[in-house]
């Protein structure tokens, strides 16, 4: 069994939802038996519903160091992608990856945890899996304030700090935190900042909550799925944290 | 701030190479010197583009420098596997946040958004040819990044208008030599990218 940290915060629901992508993610360990066949017998299992196909190609730096030399490789991975009929909802599945993309507009947790559940098991049924290398669930949001100008202070708990003796008018900013949970074992990477706005009279946000278990192989493929609902709970706790009543006034709660 | 960094030894010579999101506060003044001799785009994790090796500058860098540098290296390495990307939003919004710093105006946001959530391996080389663009071109005159919809063929374009108060005699020439630059590793892209202009007054 697992350590879980329940929460008791239930989630709420808006009416103009600042979601704009979801993403689950399972990575397998390198010793996970994989070929190239892994795509298409996942395909088997959820072509009912990821029916269209499609390729994307990810670039990935990695570092390594040996010696006296410190070198920086850029590396490509082609993910196989099946996406449902709106092409709002996706599967991308690389080399011991997979992942359950989820643009907006956002169902639900309700509607989003069974294509979760339905592709770990599709992906349980065809590769041997003991242990995760790394689970995660993030959720990136877009928010949109009808100001030129906005008093951070007023919408966000999750803000930059300027002292007084600093300029008060920010040009652009991105604010990135780390909380451990569950003894270290999980983390939840936050980062907020400002981008373009939807037009010259708004401001917007980017808020970015992605929940990941940053000790690999500490949790069993049985455990992934409660793994992943803990983890919802604890976004979404950290969501509100980051929230005045004002912003959840805009984001129009449902009765 | 992310700093990576090469470094090799050669007949004693020590050659760096670096890639910074940020500059440093602290070491502010050498940091710039590299930037101002090693072209290096770095868009948070991604590298774009990057010089060869042997047109590096001989530096001799405090060994306090590289002490940091080494230290930032080596945490970007333990997060970096927690940094590989597989979301279509950050990247999006990381390419229209970078597209500011070449002053590149984009009057409808949420269409270019959605073109570039269906066409998502465009954001890789878009911030580097609205660079060349505003390079070629200068700060007068407006970029603009738009959607074109042919009303005829119901086709799509991602497009950037290039618009002057006063049109330069040779604007469409230097509008083929941009193109001529980037053109070959447009092919197998799936969306489409137009750079061009309409003669119209910026806007």
């Amino acid at each position: 069994m697992i350590m879980l940290e329940r929460t008791t915060v239930m989630g709420k629901k808006y009416i103009n939802d600042p979601i704009v992508e979801a993403v689950s993610e399972f990575r397998l360990p390198k010793d996970c038996s994989w070929d190239l066949t892994v795509p298409g017998l996942i395909y088997e299992k959820i072509g009912d519903i990821f029916y269209n196909k499609e390729q994307r190609i990810t670039q990935n730096v990695e570092i390594t160091q040996s010696d006296k030399v410190i070198q920086q490789q850029v590396t490509s991975q082609e993910l196989a992608q099946f996406l449902n009929d709106n092409k709002k909802i996706f599967v991308q599945v690389g080399t011991r990856l997979i992942t359950i993309n989820c643009l907006a507009p956002y169902p639900s947790w309700e509607k989003y945890m069974p294509h979760i559940i339905n592709v770990f098991k599709a992906l349980n049924e065809t590769v041997k899996i003991d242990k995760l290398e790394r689970i995660g669930l993030r959720y990136i949001n877009k928010i949109n304030i009808n100001m030129k100008s906005v008093d951070l202070d007023h919408f966000f708990e999750f803000r930059p700090f300027l002292g007084e003796k600093l300029p008060q008018n920010l040009a652009n900013f991105r604010l990135e935190t780390v909380f451990r949970y569950c003894d270290q074992r999980d983390s939840c990477r936050v980062v907020m900042a400002n981008t373009v706005a939807e037009d010259l009279e708004s401001t917007s946000f980017i808020l970015d909550l992605d929940y990941f278990l940053s000790k690999p192989r500490t949790v069993n493929s049985d455990d992934a799925i409660d793994w992943v609902e803990n983890a919802h709970g604890k976004v979404e706790t950290i969501f509100e944290g980051c929230l005045t009543q004002p912003l959840r006034d805009i984001f129009q709660e449902e009765n | 701030m992310a700093i990576v960094t090469s470094g090799y030894e050669l007949e004693d010579v020590k050659y760096r190479s670096l890639s910074i999101h940020e500059t440093d506060k602290i070491y502010g003044e050498e940091v710039q010197d590299y930037l101002n001799h090693i072209e290096i785009l770095w868009n948070d994790w991604t590298l774009l583009r990057m010089q060869k090796i042997s047109t590096l500058a001989r530096y001799n860098i405090p060994d306090l420098l590289y002490s940091y540098l080494i230290g930032w290296s080596r945490y970007y390495s333990q997060e970096s596997r927690s940094r590989e990307r597989f979301d279509l939003t950050s990247q999006i919004e990381e390419v229209l946040s970078h597209l500011q710093e070449y002053w590149i105006t984009i009057p409808k946001p949420t269409e270019v958004r959605y073109y570039l959530i269906r066409y998502p391996d465009l954001c890789n080389i878009l911030p580097h040819i609205c660079k060349i663009a505003r390079d070629q071109f200068g700060i007068q005159t407006q970029l603009s990044l738009e959607i074109y919809s042919d009303p005829e063929i119901e086709d799509e374009y991602l497009t950037l208008y290039i618009r002057q108060q006063d049109y330069d005699q040779d604007i469409l020439d230097k509008i083929e030599d941009i193109r001529a630059q980037y053109e070959a590793i447009l092919s197998g892209k799936s969306g489409w990218f137009l750079l061009t202009t309409d003669f119209r007054p910026p806007k």
